[in-house]
């Protein structure tokens, strides 16, 4: 089973692991989608990673709590949103996959700007 | 169908046959079909074409009342919450859109072209949100219970609160 997770299943191969070259193409789709939203996702992230490293530049590793949860949180509500897009979207079609996934990236949105708001208190 | 002698002018010799029937009904009722064949009573000549439109009206009823089973899932108190819902969700899209149309200072310099697109596609993204969360919703839980379809909407209704809104009204 933990084997199998890295390949993806429902497939009648004999084998456990079937190469990418035998999926149908509709999920060859759906792993592009989840690719193309890793990339955009990895955008997000590596934002909040600069943003992180140029506060500790500029105040050091002094931030208050907060601080720590607004960037903290900022650099993982990407990630986490697209974990759960990709389980919801896993039994999902192709373009099921890309719907899920725009939303995850949308509540990450709101997420960082709810934590953000955090620090800039309110509006 | 009688057999009187007004009705005759209606018919053509032969009408009857029921080696006549249209292969398409005949397929529809292949038991109704030999057993006049056989019997060959007079009078009861047309009914290998009634008991075909018979099958077939009851065939049809049948299909007509599944679907409408079917289709008759939304009652109106579901309509009523659905309706609730969509009007929760249209506000939090104001409330994002407010916030971000306030919004002068920014968390970071955005001294970057690169940063301020990823800014402004997040910040649309955020108005987005919630209309994007409730169509979603509503298009991929088409063929699931109502229960998980409410599920999901409220779900949405609990993450896409908009805070900054709330924090400075």
């Amino acid at each position: 089973m933990t084997d199998n997770t890295t390949a993806p299943r429902g497939s009648t191969g004999t084998a456990a692991r079937t190469s990418f070259r035998e999926l149908s193409f509709s999920k060859k789709a759906g792993w592009g989608i989840a690719l193309l939203f890793a990339l955009i996702s990895a955008i997000w992230v590596w934002v909040g990673v600069a943003n992180l490293f140029e506060a500790l530049a500029t105040f050091g590793f002094a931030l208050s709590g907060v601080s720590w949860l607004v960037f903290i949180g900022s650099i993982a509500a990407p990630i986490v949103t697209y974990g759960l897009g990709f389980l919801v979207g896993w039994r999902l079609p192709a373009w099921a996959k890309a719907v899920v996934f725009l939303v995850a990236l949308a509540v990450a949105m709101v997420i960082k700007a709810d934590l953000e708001s955090l620090l800039l208190g309110g509006l | 169908m009688t057999t009187s002698r007004d009705d005759d002018a209606l018919h053509w010799a032969g009408d009857d046959d029921p080696t006549l029937t249209p292969p398409i009904q005949a397929g529809t009722a292949p038991a109704a079909a030999p057993a006049p064949a056989a019997t060959t009573a007079p009078a009861q000549d047309p009914t290998v074409l009634e008991q075909a439109e018979l099958a077939e009206d009851a065939r049809v009823e049948a299909e007509l009342a599944a679907a409408e089973k079917a289709s008759a899932q939304l009652s109106s108190a579901a309509l009523i919450t659905l309706g609730i819902l969509g009007g929760i969700y249209l506000l939090y899209t104001i409330g994002w859109a407010i916030v971000v149309a306030r919004t002068t200072v920014t968390f970071f310099p955005l001294d970057s072209l690169f940063l301020e697109v990823c800014f402004r596609i997040g910040q649309f993204l955020s108005i987005a949100a919630a209309p994007l969360w409730f169509v979603s919703a509503l298009l991929l839980t088409q063929k699931r219970t109502w229960r998980s379809r409410l599920g999901w909407l409220l779900l949405g209704v609990f993450v896409l609160v908009p805070w900054p809104f709330i924090q400075g009204a």
